[in-house]
């Protein structure tokens, strides 16, 4: 199965799958998309890669470990609700600084759903992986 | 220690200073939503109160400085006091029937603490647990009565019921308000039939005897009676109930207290007698019955907690409490025979001291009602003072004989005698010099409260010959006689006793039958199979969707309006594969036929303009079929593991068709009516001019409804720590 | 429109219902995930059904042009359904372990909480 051409395609589709997944999530606000859809392509993607290379590979490669970028994810959603706070508004509410580019706290919120789903469901993936082997 | 004993001195003196007979109220907002606030009402009954609990805490927490000494764990011991301290006094402050029975119920803990102290004993911990559940019980009749009374007067705070006294009476809930009242306050003041806990209590250490079940903690029902008498005295149940109950509990468990050899117990059981006593005087309210009321309490907690510590201190110099082999105390503890004498000659009733003064008062209450009770008063009064004789002749001057045990001294440690000194000479002081003191700032005030109708009259020692005086010679004469004939009464007392069942063992056998009543129903719904756990589950939320959805009250029609051919074809294409869901025989086609099922969902919700839900859908379906696949080699396959027989198997079709139709006929019922759109029509609004984003579900998601999402991924994180913790630990262990 | 999805639904929540009262813990799951479609279909069944439009506006636009399908049955279903994805996986997890200590599939089973020594 692992064999040359499905590594080296593998490769090519999982950046695709990446750069596409991101495009999900920033144009979320205005078509369909969004954290939700962006990050379960972005675990498809890894789980691609592990079929290619091996759990141990996709480690290595994300750096952080999956459980710490599901944990930051929910952080940063709280911390995006938290700047409607020091502008004596309810928490979480909306606020943007350019209406005409998608540069607020609800974007920062999406991110921070989209780092949570993708690191907890790729955690869980890579556990299940090597504990089969 | 110092702390505990400064806390009670300085709480006696904040309270003395903020006194007025007259009674003040504090009230701080606490639950406003539910009306609770938490108010404090410090009045004459309250204050007679806190000055018992105080002073004698004060007393018994020097007491056990010296009794305690040595073992371990003695600064919780005083921990576990001054908490029930707290307790007891919030009890007797509280200005809101709820804040009363929080403490009420603190009381019972805390006591629950103290009485199960000596924990390694199993006795300890029997009797403890014994006190606990039988007050406990009476906590939860008192909790319901208290909400029924604080409904009907239309507010939980106190003075707001005692004005509005005939809104209770009126109402139709005024008699079971009644009955679980009282079951609260005969639970917790041990009354028939629930008197058996307190000697049951006795395994607590000499200072928790001496200061909860004398001054106390059993004082708390009858101080909640004298409470809420007002609101209840002109009921005949109140009146009929308070005197057979307390009349039947002062002679029942005197008559036990004779046969008693452990001093310890007799004096329990005498307590016992003393809470009848009490109750018997309620139920009268007249004015003398009401004043004599309040100086007995005084007079009892003197006496009582003095005995306990002296019974202590006498335990600790013989080794034990069993008066047969007590003998000669008198001359090695003087000090505690001075004490245990002038408390003997309170109970007795002897004047001056404040047993006299109750008693005096207690015969012309009685009198002014009829003879019967006045006679029942004369027998309680002779047993007492016959057990006041033998609690002090027996042990203290008899000469010493072989039966005797060797005694030691212990008066070198001074707390373990100048408290209980203390407390007998207060006692006579009181009444000496006093007098007039108490029927002023404590006595009068307080039988205003508890009968805000009567006319207060200040006790006098001296009244000159008359009836009570005669008939307190009377009782002290016969008690002579039970002293001099003891011997031959308890032995008369044991042979009726033994033959019939005590409340001890009638509750072991309750206790027995309930743990029955519990394994059985265990063995019948937790047997351990769990799919019929499912079945019950499933059944019972089937029928209760058929009978919901049957039950709304709509049009119900059927709308296939706008189908088209190809929904038909998907929906009968889904129909295929979920029926081969059900057939399959292998794990592999059944992933497979549960994707095909999921992929037409997604198709679906694609027709249905939710461009959003259906790429999620597709992409979770993707990926729980890799989940499935990954782990579905490792897991049995269908045909290694048993099936259910075809009855079942017809039942569990039976229950799912049921639920299935209910949640089509739910639906309809929904769909049939008309929709409210205002959300909607807000979030489409605002979507753009408010929100800046065009995907009205995305801006839902992240912006209108955000904390939903916060929880939904903080869900979804520790669902995934969850499942690595769970990999994780399988892996150590294996390696 | 709405009947159809409702006899749909209907069917999905019968045939999960009916896994789920079954003995191997897999068609148990298999239940679970019949169930979750199914009650995302009723969610979005009783949001009401449209044809017409996107619940989405088109650009420069301040409302949807066309009379548009509910959106906020469809955020209720996309937080189901991630919720309900990290359940089932966690519910995957726990079965292939329990499956592993017990050596056995069959959930009736599956009533000891402690594995026991042997």
């Amino acid at each position: 199965m692992r064999s040359v051409i499905f590594r080296t395609t593998a490769h090519i589709v999982i950046g695709i799958m990446l750069l596409f997944s991101l495009y999900l999530l920033l144009r979320g606000h205005n078509e369909p998309g969004g954290g939700f859809i962006g990050a379960l392509i972005a675990v498809i993607a890894f789980a691609l890669m592990i079929l290619a290379e091996s759990a141990e590979y996709v480690r290595q490669r994300i750096h952080f470990s999956p459980g710490l970028i599901a944990v930051s994810g929910v952080g940063i959603s709280l911390f995006s609700g938290l700047f409607a706070l020091f502008l004596n508004r309810p928490f979480l509410s909306g606020i943007w600084w350019k209406t005409s580019l998608p540069m607020g706290t609800p974007l920062l919120f999406d991110v921070g759903v989209y780092l949570a789903v993708f690191g907890a469901v790729l955690s869980i993936l890579l556990r299940i992986v090597e504990d089969l082997e | 220690m110092v702390i505990s004993v400064f806390v009670h001195l300085l709480l006696l003196l904040s309270l003395s200073s903020l006194y007025d007979p007259h009674g003040v109220r504090w009230q701080w907002q606490w639950v406003p939503s539910l009306g609770v606030s938490f108010s404090i009402q410090l009045d004459g009954l309250s204050m007679l109160f806190s000055w018992l609990i105080c002073g004698i805490g004060f007393l018994v927490q020097l007491y056990a400085y010296h009794y305690m000494k040595g073992k371990p764990s003695s600064a919780l011991f005083h921990i576990y006091l001054t908490l029930f301290m707290m307790a007891m006094l919030g009890l007797v402050l509280a200005g809101n029937i709820l804040i009363l029975f929080i403490f009420w119920e603190l009381t019972t803990i805390t006591s629950y603490l103290l009485i199960g102290f000596n924990h390694d004993q199993q006795i300890s911990r029997k009797n403890a647990l014994q006190a606990i559940l039988v007050t406990g019980a009476g906590g939860l009749a008192l909790l319901a009565g208290l909400i029924m009374l604080g409904g009907m007067a239309g507010s939980y705070e106190l003075d707001h019921i005692i004005k509005n006294i005939h809104l209770i009476k009126t109402s139709n809930l005024f008699l079971p308000t009644l009955i679980l009242i009282l079951a609260g306050a005969f639970t917790k003041s041990a009354q028939i039939p629930f008197h058996f806990w307190l000697p049951g209590a006795m395994s607590a250490p000499a200072p928790v005897s001496a200061y909860l079940h004398s001054a106390t903690m059993v004082k708390a029902g009858v101080y909640l009676l004298a409470r809420l008498s007002p609101v209840f005295c002109h009921s005949d149940l109140w009146f009929w109930s308070l005197v057979l109950v307390g009349g039947t509990t002062a002679v029942w468990t005197g008559l036990l207290a004779l046969k008693q050899t452990d001093l310890k117990l007799m004096l329990a059981y005498s307590t016992n007698v003393a809470l009848g006593k009490l109750m018997f005087l309620l139920a009268f309210g007249s004015r003398f019955a009401i004043a004599a009321a309040m100086m007995f309490i005084i007079a009892h907690a003197l006496y009582k907690a003095a005995f306990f510590m002296v019974i202590g201190t006498v335990d600790k110099a013989a080794g034990t409490r069993d008066y047969r082999h007590l003998a000669g105390l008198g001359g090695i503890l003087k000090m505690s025979f001075i004490a245990a004498g002038l408390s003997a000659l309170s109970k007795a009733g002897i004047p001056p001291l404040p047993g006299f003064l109750s008693k005096e008062y207690m015969y012309k209450a009685a009198l002014g009602v009829s003879y019967l009770p006045t006679a029942i008063l004369v027998l309680i009064n002779a047993v007492m003072a016959g057990l006041a004789f033998i609690i002090v002749i027996k042990p203290f001057l008899v000469k010493p004989d072989e039966n005797s045990v060797p005694l030691k001294s212990v008066e070198k440690y001074t707390f373990l005698w100048l408290p209980p000194l203390c407390l007998g000479f207060l006692g006579l002081f009181t009444t000496l010099f006093g007098l007039d003191w108490l029927n002023a700032t404590l006595i009068g005030p307080a039988s205003i409260a508890v009968n805000p109708g009567l006319e207060t009259e200040p006790l006098k020692l001296w009244q000159g010959i008359n009836l009570p005086l005669i008939l307190g010679g009377v009782s002290l004469l016969l008690g002579l006689v039970v002293y001099r004939y003891h011997d031959a009464i308890s032995g008369f007392i044991d042979q009726i006793t033994r033959r019939l069942p005590s409340g001890n063992d009638c509750f072991e056998k309750v206790m027995q039958m309930i743990s029955r009543l519990a394994s059985w129903q265990t063995g019948i719904f937790q047997h351990g199979r769990l799919s019929d756990y499912m079945l019950l589950l499933f059944s019972i939320l089937g029928v209760h969707l058929l009978w919901y959805a049957a039950a709304l009250p709509v049009p119900r029609t059927m709308d296939f309006h706008g189908v088209s051919l190809h929904e038909v074809i998907l929906a009968v294409f889904l129909l295929a594969a979920v029926i081969t869901l059900l057939l399959s025989a292998s794990r592999l086609m059944g992933i497979f036929s549960l994707g095909t099922a999921g992929f037409i969902t997604t198709l679906f919700l694609m027709f249905y303009n939710a461009p959003d839900v259906a790429k999620t859908q597709l992409l979770v379906e993707t990926l729980t079929v890799i989940f499935l696949v990954m782990v579905v080699r490792r897991l049995p396959g269908f045909a290694d593991t048993a099936t259910h027989s075809a009855v079942r198997r017809a039942v569990n079709a039976g229950v799912s068709l049921s639920i299935g139709v209910g949640v089509f006929w739910t639906l309809t019922s929904i769909t049939s009516g008309t929709m409210d759109t205002k959300l909607t029509d807000y979030f489409a609004a605002n979507s753009v001019i408010a929100a800046h984003g065009r995907n009205i579900v995305n801006v839902i998601l992240v912006d209108f409804r955000a904390m939903d999402t916060l929880g939904e991924i903080s869900v979804v994180v520790m669902a995934a720590l969850g499942a690595s913790t769970l990999l994780k630990k399988r892996k150590r262990r294996n390696g | 429109m709405e009947s159809l999805l409702s006899l749909i639904t209907g069917m999905l929540i019968a045939a999960g219902v009916y896994l789920m009262l079954e003995r191997h813990i897999l068609r148990i799951l298999f239940g679970f995930i019949l169930i979750s479609n199914g009650v995302n279909l009723a969610i979005l069944t009783s949001g009401r059904l449209s044809k017409t439009g996107l619940p989405i506006i088109p650009p420069g636009g301040v409302m949807p042009d066309t009379p548009y399908a509910n959106p906020l049955s469809q955020a209720l279903i996309l937080t189901a359904i991630v919720i309900g994805f990290g359940v089932l996986i966690f519910c995957l997890v726990l079965a292939y372990k329990a499956c592993q200590v017990q050596e056995s599939a069959d959930v009736n089973l599956m009533n000891l909480s402690e594995r026991e020594e042997k």
